[in-house]
């Protein structure tokens, strides 16, 4: 490597990269089903209600992001269109893969959520236009997933080169050094889609003149910080090109787990209330003990309509004699909450379990109240997760319900491709 | 501390580490790029690939020719042989009931994956 090149590259040193998933929810769908690589192709959001993810197809069919499924439906059909409910089992599974590799190439790198990952540069070997190059290539060729790469000294100004390397066909863009250039991008980026600001922040920016990431980026950082807050600042700071977001290297260990859907049809009798709590309690219980935890906070809540005029929002908290990760003695304690909340004449919307104050498996230790016959539940635990990894009817508790009419509507689901073996993607011979 | 005692140190330690096979770190070389295919049909059964059959297939191995690929091939997963030659593309079946297929520019053609194993229950 050249003394010019190294120059570079250290001048890159302080540089931030965002890798972003195109389409992420299509992009998975499409790994599986070649035949929806050129039609136009939506996700459903939770109970089919809402479009989530749309490919380009669908977005220059004009449909807007969030459009509900029932207005979209006859141009959808007009067109051909794969239409899919959410699959969020596929999802996570291929986001695992997506980041595995991104840190495989990155020596420090921050997953920021299911379709997004911060990459620092700093100790970076090579050039930063090869080595996004590189990646995205992997990315792509091992998973299927196309991936976007903006790089800028910020992360703030790394998400709005993700923006322009969105657009362009190499899909890595690096935010050029002061020029005009630069400075038609941040004239391109509207003020709500700066990140960290939002409507409600665009909304009182726009009051006082800053309608776009430019003309942010120009207003005093201690003006910001004092008529908003000190994260506006930075967020000034950031545009600016001085780093005050820096990488959240180690995410702390999940504190919660939440399983929570909003019914297929709402829900008035105290039976399917409890069925429903109960099957959100198994599912919560699994990723417990997927993550190896225990739990000594049971949270249930379920609430109506909230834009119904008399709103009811029921909420319980219990804490658990000991911290547990055991099923029955959780789906015990979330029927009491179930009881407790009901009220007759409520038609419940929707519901959920929090599972908190978590702790590793082996900082927990046995309660005073332990004893073996609760070793033996636990292993009995890791058995019957292990017969419904491979069965998905498998086992189920009698009280989360055989029929589950208060199940949300997923008509459209993709099958499990990568977790499940009955649903494996099938290839002709 | 001695030669002798950082041998002996390092040798419990390899015994230490060695624990029970595994088989999915024995098949599957490189995990985020692996999936996991089921076989139907009966074009491949002269290569021990038949109905129901599991398929590993690692994407991130390059095709070379003479590899039994799952290939998208006009919208549909296909499991061939592969035969790459200087203008074109054959996939081949292992089975004298089926015939080759020489893949135009027209098809909609891609190599998905290079498979590595084949699971057979007997």
């Amino acid at each position: 490597m050249g003394s010019g090149n190294q120059r570079n590259t250290q001048a890159l040193g302080s540089y931030f990269a965002i890798i972003d998933c195109n389409n992420f929810y299509v992009s998975c769908e499409r790994v599986f089903r070649p035949d929806m690589r050129k039609r136009p192709v939506v996700v459903l959001s939770n109970n089919d209600g809402c479009i989530v993810a749309r490919s380009n197809e669908a977005k220059s069919l004009g449909i807007a992001m969030g459009t509900p499924y029932f207005k979209a439906k006859k141009l959808l059909r007009e067109n051909n269109a794969g239409v899919f409910s959410s699959n969020y089992t596929l999802y996570a599974d291929m986001s695992e893969r997506v980041m595995e590799i991104i840190e495989m190439f990155s020596p420090e790198c921050e997953v920021y959520s299911i379709d997004e990952a911060f990459v620092s540069l700093r100790r970076l070997q090579e050039q930063p236009e090869v080595w996004a190059g590189k990646l995205r290539k992997t990315i792509l060729s091992w998973t299927g997933i196309p991936v976007s790469i903006g790089i800028a000294e910020t992360k703030t100004l790394a998400k709005i080169a993700g923006r322009t390397a969105k657009k362009s066909s190499e899909g890595v863009f690096i935010l050029p050094e002061e020029s005009d250039k630069r400075k038609q991008i941040l004239e391109g980026v509207m003020i709500d889609d700066i990140w960290g600001v939002g409507r409600r922040l665009g909304l009182k920016l726009r009051n006082i003149g800053a309608e776009n990431a430019r003309q942010l980026s120009r207003i005093k950082p201690e003006t910001a910080r004092r008529r908003f807050s000190v994260n506006m600042e930075r967020t000034v700071r950031e545009l600016r090109g001085e780093p005050c977001f820096s990488l959240e290297l180690a995410p702390p260990a999940k504190k919660a787990i939440t399983v929570s859907r909003t019914f297929g049809r709402p829900v008035s009798s105290l039976k399917e209330l409890k069925e429903a709590v109960s099957f959100y309690a198994v599912r919560a219980c699994e990723k417990l003990r997927d993550q190896q935890s225990r739990a000594v906070v049971l949270t249930v809540f379920a609430n109506t309509n909230r834009f119904s005029g008399n709103a009811y929002f029921g909420k319980e908290v219990r804490i658990l004699p000991s911290p547990t990760f055991e099923t029955s003695e959780i789906i015990r304690e979330a029927e009491i909450c179930a009881e407790k909340i009901f009220r007759q004449e409520k038609r419940f919307v929707k519901a959920g379990v929090i599972l908190s104050g978590l702790m590793p498996l082996n900082c927990s230790g046995p309660g005073l109240f332990d004893t073996s016959s609760k070793r033996k539940k636990e292993k009995l635990m890791e058995t019957i997760d292990k017969i419904n990894q491979i069965n998905d009817a498998g086992i189920t508790w009698a009280a989360a319900g055989i029929k589950k009419p208060w199940k949300t509507a997923a008509n459209r689901k993709s099958p499990r491709y990568t977790t499940c073996w009955k649903e494996l993607p099938q290839a002709k011979a | 501390m001695s030669d002798i005692v950082t041998n002996i140190l390092n040798k419990s330690e390899t015994y230490l580490i060695e624990t029970a096979l595994d088989l999915n770190k024995h098949l599957i070389k490189n995990p985020p790029a692996t999936f996991f295919v089921r076989v139907s049909g009966s074009s491949m059964k002269d290569s021990g690939i038949h109905s129901g059959d599991l398929l590993i297939v690692d994407r991130s191995l390059e095709p070379k020719s003479g590899n039994v690929v799952v290939a998208s091939l006009d919208s549909e997963l296909t499991v061939k042989r592969i035969r790459i030659r200087k203008n074109e593309v054959i996939l081949e079946p292992d089975n004298e009931d089926y015939e080759s297929q020489t893949i135009s520019g027209e098809r909609d053609f891609e190599v998905w994956g290079v498979v590595t194993s084949v699971i057979h229950k007997l």
